[in-house]
């Protein structure tokens, strides 16, 4: 799936002040791509524009050829709280979203048992949703997302909750389900060694802007080429780049 | 020495976690019995006359006797019969009301206010209304119980469905849910800590609101009997009445709303 960004605009509410403005980009198919920046800076609109929760206040988000404007299977999202629904157990949130798509029962548990596996929770396909830790919710919501086979997977945060050690595990494990199944995704974080584990390419935001009319820009889009697993030692120099076009704005 | 009076001192802290006194239960029988030991007493000492203060004996007979002829439970039964309609009627119309108003700024805005005005009217106020309005009928019964029960509800819903985190509704949208699917798979279930306890909350107004408006009308009831205890003169039958109500409000409330309750927070994760 491509992703074009078209002179994107997004106002904050309808006075004359821009959340982003004229934002261009273009996501490839099977990208990782990582926004990065401080909270403010319009990083997690972008997303929920391109969920489709929201309309650009002028421009357009144009998914393989068809112009966002509305939320779609194809474009799933994690989020930093879970999301999950209490009142239904861990294999039947996975299941959620099948329902739109597969008409028998049966067949919908058995795909979300085939997600549960990947996320390393068969185990726990009939546990509650409140018995679990942080961790695990967040496994139950990524393989709830992917469930549905979506070409675009939409993170925001998603692992911002976590302890460190859970954190660094669910990043092995998210680049491993990616390089699975290659969905293209987009994935917010505030995290500067965050985004260079898992990236493809890093788009730097910033939201202290020269035009006190638009609260966040893109400061820069860089490609992250090594190989992965990664380990930040061999990435320290992308890092004081990254360090240095933050504090310059 | 210090070490010794400590050790003690934890000793007989966990003496008393173990006696008889922390059990709850125990707790409530001894006061119950004491209660109406000292209830025995005033009574024997005659310093009220029969006619306002039976014995706690003579209470219990009147219940005796009213079970036995059947009497007590075909009152227990008309009123249930009344207050199950009236509740069934409040919470339909609650629930519709309160999603309304959640779903339109403009409902909230205006009948989310006055429900809010309308809660601070105490049932016994409606029944001169009740009563032109209907004549003296079941029917004036019902108005006042829909009126009282449906508010809590409606505004139990509002909440419910305000406060659900927009990152629940938006997984939902993204995994298709839609409309009328997204309230029925999402919100509706989503509310339901919240529905339970304005559910038991509008249970405890309609059974308020049917005693008050049972004292008006004829027939069987236990509003009823507790006012032809009144006009009898009979305070035996009133203060039997009184009992039966506050066990049935101690069954239903306690027993059944609370333990409902408490299994739903614990599903939900409130805990």
């Amino acid at each position: 799936m491509t992703v074009a960004f078209e002179k994107v605009s997004l106002k904050f509410n309808s006075k004359n002040i821009f959340v982003v403005k004229d934002i261009d980009l273009e996501i490839q198919d099977g990208e990782f791509v990582c926004l990065l920046g401080p909270s403010g800076c319009g990083k997690s609109s972008l997303l929920s524009l391109l969920a489709g929760f929201n309309q650009p206040s002028s421009g357009r988000i144009i998914v393989d050829n068809e112009v966002i404007n509305r939320p779609d299977l194809n474009r799933t999202l994690v989020f930093q709280e879970y999301a999950l629904f209490p009142w239904l157990n861990v294999i039947q949130n996975v299941a959620f979203g099948l329902k739109k798509i597969v008409d028998n029962r049966d067949e919908r548990y058995l795909l979300a048992s085939r997600y549960l596996k990947m996320v390393g929770l068969l185990n726990h396909a009939r546990d509650r949703i409140s018995d679990l830790s942080g961790g695990m919710k967040q496994r139950v919501a990524i393989a709830r997302a992917l469930a549905v086979k979506p070409s675009l997977l939409l993170m925001d945060e998603p692992f911002g909750a976590l302890d460190d050690k859970t954190r660094s595990d669910m990043q092995s494990l998210l680049v491993e389900i990616w390089q699975e199944l290659k969905p293209s995704v987009v994935f917010v974080t505030h995290s500067i060694d965050e985004a260079l584990l898992l990236a493809d390419r890093i788009i730097l935001m910033d939201g202290k802007n020269n035009d006190s009319n638009v609260i966040g820009s893109i400061k820069a889009d860089m490609k992250i080429t090594e190989a992965r697993p990664r380990s930040l030692s061999d990435l320290s120099d992308k890092k004081k780049e990254i360090s240095s076009i933050l504090s310059e704005v | 020495m210090l070490q010794d009076l400590k050790k003690r001192i934890t000793v007989a802290q966990a003496d008393y976690s173990k006696s008889f006194i922390k059990n709850i239960f125990l707790q409530r029988l001894i006061f119950l019995f004491a209660f109406l030991a000292i209830w025995q007493i005033v009574s024997i000492l005659g310093i009220y006359p029969k006619f306002l203060l039976p014995s706690p004996l003579e209470v219990l007979q009147t219940l005796f006797w009213g079970f036995l002829e059947a009497d007590y439970f075909k009152a227990i039964f008309e009123s249930f019969r009344r207050v199950l309609l009236g509740y069934s009627l409040a919470v339909v119309v609650g629930v519709f009301c309160g999603l309304a108003i959640a779903r339109y700024k403009i409902l909230d805005n205006t009948i989310g206010a006055s429900l809010t005005a309308l809660q601070s009217i105490p049932s016994v106020a409606w029944v001169p209304l009740a009563l032109l309005w209907f004549g003296i009928s079941e029917a004036a019964v019902l108005f006042i119980v829909v009126l009282e029960a449906f508010i809590p509800s409606a505004l139990g819903v509002r909440t419910g469905v305000q406060t659900i985190p927009k990152e629940i509704i938006r997984a939902a949208q993204a995994l298709g849910a839609r409309s009328v699917d997204l309230y029925i798979r999402v919100i509706f279930p989503s509310i339901i800590p919240h529905m339970i306890s304005s559910l038991r909350l509008s249970w405890a107004f309609a059974w308020r609101a049917l005693i008050a408006g049972e004292l008006f009308i004829n027939g069987l009831g236990i509003g009823q009997k507790l006012e032809l205890g009144r006009s009898l003169a009979d305070m035996s039958q009133v203060m039997a009445m009184i009992i039966i109500i506050a066990i049935i409000g101690y069954i239903t409330d306690d027993l059944i709303f609370r333990s409902v309750e408490k299994k739903v927070q614990e599903i939900w994760g409130f805990n």
